[in-house]
């Protein structure tokens, strides 16, 4: 049952690191506007790079 | 949990530039709905000079722009107004009041117990398959290990009001849950460190998880709602210009008293009820009147807080104080009949006042019981917290948050925002509907009935006279009539007389359009109030009488209420003439006219006092009284400002004919709230004889609460929630039948 001294422990780390990842998530405001974010997909300006973290720049041109 | 002042503001912005300080501001954009919006938006406001990040959130319908402090919120409106978009600035420090971060907070820690309970659950699951004693110990210890720490923490909420209720010597829901929890966890910690067969950590966890979901959806309904005293808030601005020594200065409104002098720009909304020292402007009062003709206000007039300047700069002399403005005294008022619709009693208060002491006296029971027949304290104990883990109101937590959250966001694909969590309970005891007549059931205008049979010349006359005003009666006749065919005739010196209509000179007669008593010289009759004359020189006089437009969807609306059995009465300011016209056109029964706004606030309370559960649906601010007072109020999104803030529900997009598909989904909600307490009920029905005699294991108190949970949670998302009304709802009135 030695085993169990190696396995607990890693289990309980990896679960540990998607619990950090969740809460970071949830403090980068990432649920703060699904809404928006299900309709961001549709716009073709996010084709080729994905949006910047601070919203849309002005890297791409306007029109 | 953070304590970061920008994760207010959304994504916390860099300052780059850093010698360029800049500023927040956040936009109300009511109209914005897709990807192409945001698009337009996100593009237009990013190019501009000075703006350094806009970014969109469409779930709460706001713009945020960092720009350059010299920008002023007028500049991002108007900017906002040529790409074809309505905004209104908020009050950043108004927003933080009811922001998201609690319920952050709440979702990490339900993310916190969510990890606990799994973890725990899993080595649980080898306990109960048999382990050896010396294992059984050790999965025990490091259960106790992972709980502990995270009941601490995701079990606050809980803790922290048990604690409150009691220290006024109160009992709420709180109360049996934390006793639950913490008997559980301290049980459980003597039975690991004494190497005993059961501990109860992944129940703690569970029934921590399980509750804070409940609380968490709970906290989401409420937040959508937001008050509606806060949405008329939002309708006063942040920030005001003050003229001072010829110099024009930001300051904040709260620090307006009466005699200072404001600057108002075009686009802007004024801060403060004033009046007018210089400028002549057109003001939209529509958020007062509903009236959507904008006024034309010139020196000496009175001007309230909340009110739009749609051009032209004004200067206005502050009378009184932001605190005291009309604006200010009606969110109060607002805020007053709001809270008095909080005070009714939800299902789960009630169920929760039955349930807390029970649950109590039955652990107790248990406890007294077992010490009665064994003596023995520890084995008493023991089952007593038992039964306590058992009982604790796990699905109860979840069985009203649950339904509500299904139910609001099928609503809200049907076009119905319900803007108060406790309104579907409400709804679903509606037997009366109560109707405003104009701008409810009407759609506020009017059509000229009797134009056939007229000339050419004469429709083509009666056309340059009506389009020359901006009566609402002289609008529909322009609306109705076709462009003139040939060329225009060009009567001369049309001049409008006020109080009475036109009068224009045309081939040396003289043409007359306007009221009745006007033209044809004799009293008013009572039939005359949606009549006009129009007589060319000494000809006949030609009579038009106007009806209303009723809106389309009103009457298959109406058929389907009368279907469901539910009493209709309509209620209106306007004449008994007009009134009965209408009921008659419409189908009602009973109509009351020349209701004043408190007669029919007073209407509807003698209607409650008389048992019926009255819902009212209004659009204008003399309904506002009426529907604080109703059990349950709607509004169509094209109401008032005001109206829609009074309002439980508003129907989007104009869509009157949701209104009995409300009422059913209501229902249906109600029955599914019903069916959840029973189920969960049922449960413990079962599990609380097995507690009782001793045998409820640390599996069988798992096995009870999860299936509980989910039973509920499945009941609350299967479909049919919205009933058959669903179907009917999509299908195209030629379609009838099934």
């Amino acid at each position: 049952m030695t085993v169990l001294l190696t396995l607990i422990p890693l289990s309980l780390l990896l679960g540990l690191v998607g619990l950090a990842a969740f809460v970071w998530s949830v403090g980068d405001n990432q649920y703060d506007d699904p809404e928006g974010e299900a309709q961001r997909i549709l716009d073709p300006r996010f084709d080729d790079a994905p949006k910047s973290r601070h919203g849309a720049k002005k890297q791409t041109p306007p029109g | 949990m953070t304590a970061e002042p920008s994760a207010i503001a959304g994504h916390p912005p860099l300052d780059e530039a850093g010698d360029t300080p800049l500023r927040a501001h956040i936009l109300h954009v009511p109209s914005m709905h897709c990807a192409g919006c945001i698009g337009k938006i996100e593009r237009h406001m990013n190019a501009l000079a000075g703006v350094s990040w806009a970014r969109v959130n469409l779930s709460r319908k706001e713009l945020r722009v960092m720009a350059r402090k010299d920008i002023a919120v007028s500049d991002l409106i108007n900017d906002m107004a040529s790409i074809g978009f309505d905004a209104d600035a908020i009050d950043p420090a108004q927003l933080q009041a009811n922001t998201g971060m609690p319920a952050d907070a709440m979702l990490k820690r339900l993310a916190v117990a969510g990890f606990g309970m799994m973890n725990v659950m899993l080595l649980s699951v080898s306990v109960w398959s048999g382990a050896d004693a010396a294992t059984r110990q050790f999965l025990h210890l490091v259960s106790a290990l992972i709980s502990l720490p995270i009941l601490i923490y995701s079990a606050q909420p809980f803790l922290v009001n048990a604690m409150r209720a009691l220290q006024v010597a109160r009992l709420n829901m709180d109360v049996p849950i934390s006793l639950a929890i913490v008997l559980a966890a301290m049980m459980s910690l003597y039975e690991s460190l004494t190497g005993g067969a059961h501990a109860y950590f992944d129940a703690a966890l569970s029934l921590t998880f399980f509750l804070l979901a409940g609380r968490y959806l709970d906290l989401k309904a409420r937040q959508k709602a937001r008050s509606a005293a806060a949405q008329l808030a939002r309708m006063q601005t942040p920030m005001a210009y003050q003229k001072k020594d010829g110099k024009i200065i930001e300051i904040d409104v709260s620090a307006l008293v009466p005699g200072m002098v404001v600057v108002t720009r075009p686009g802007e909304r004024i801060p403060a009820d004033g009046m007018i020292i210089t400028g002549k402007a057109d003001i939209d009062r529509s958020f007062l009147t509903g009236e959507s003709v904008p006024l034309s206000l010139t020196p000496g007039a009175e001007v309230y807080a909340g009110e739009t300047c749609l051009n032209g700069l004004l200067e206005i002399r502050v009378t009184k104080s932001a605190r005291d403005s009309f604006l200010n005294q009606f969110i109060d008022l607002v805020d007053i009949a709001e809270r008095g619709r909080h005070r009714y009693s939800s299902l789960a208060d009630r169920a929760a006042a039955i349930y807390a002491p029970l649950v109590h006296i039955l652990a107790l029971v248990a406890f007294a019981f077992w010490m009665w027949v064994t003596g023995d304290t520890y084995h008493a104990l023991t089952i007593a917290i038992a039964a306590l883990i058992i009982t604790c109101p796990c699905a109860l937590g979840l069985a009203v948050p649950a339904v509500i959250t299904a139910a609001s966001g099928q609503l809200f694909s049907h076009g119905v925002l319900l803007k108060n969590a406790s309104a579907l309970e409400r709804l679903a005891e509606i037997d009366t509907v109560i109707f405003d007549k104009t701008g409810t059931l009407t759609n506020g205008r009017f059509r000229p009935e009797s134009l056939d049979g007229w000339q050419d010349t004469e429709q083509d006359l009666l056309l340059e006279l009506a389009s020359a005003s901006r009566h609402p009666l002289a609008i529909a006749i322009t609306d109705a009539l076709p462009p003139p065919r040939g060329a225009r005739l060009e009567p001369s010196s049309i001049t409008e007389v006020p109080g009475c209509g036109m009068k224009a000179r045309f081939n040396g007669k003289t043409l007359k359009l306007g009221r009745p008593e006007w033209i044809s010289g004799k009293k008013g009759k009572e039939n005359w109030d949606r009549r006009l004359g129009f007589r060319i020189g000494r000809g006949a006089v030609r009579w038009l009488d106007f009806a209303e437009e009723i809106r389309p969807e009103v009457v298959p609306m109406l058929a389907r209420l009368d279907k469901k059995g539910i009493k209709r009465i309509l209620l209106t300011g306007d004449t008994e003439h007009a009134a009965s016209a209408m009921a008659g056109r419409l189908g009602f029964v009973l109509h009351h006219a020349g209701m004043s706004p408190l007669e029919k606030q007073d209407f509807i309370k003698s209607m409650k006092a008389k048992g019926a559960s009255v819902l009212m649906v209004g659009d204008g601010l003399n309904d506002t009284g009426a529907m604080a007072a109703a059990d349950a109020a709607v509004a169509p999104a094209s109401a008032l400002d005001a109206t829609r803030a009074t309002a439980d529900v508003v129907l989007l997009g104009g869509q009157l004919k949701a209104l009995p598909y409300l009422l059913d989904t209501a229902k249906n909600a109600r029955r599914r709230i019903l069916q959840n307490f029973t189920a969960a009920a049922l449960y413990n029905l079962i599990a609380l004889p097995l507690a009782f005699a001793g045998l409820a294991t640390p599996l069988l108190a798992a096995i009870a609460m999860s299936a509980s949970s989910i039973t509920v949670v499945l009941n609350a998302v299967r479909p049919g929630l919205g009933s058959e009304g669903a179907f009917e709802l999509r299908k195209t009135p030629g379609e009838s039948g099934r």
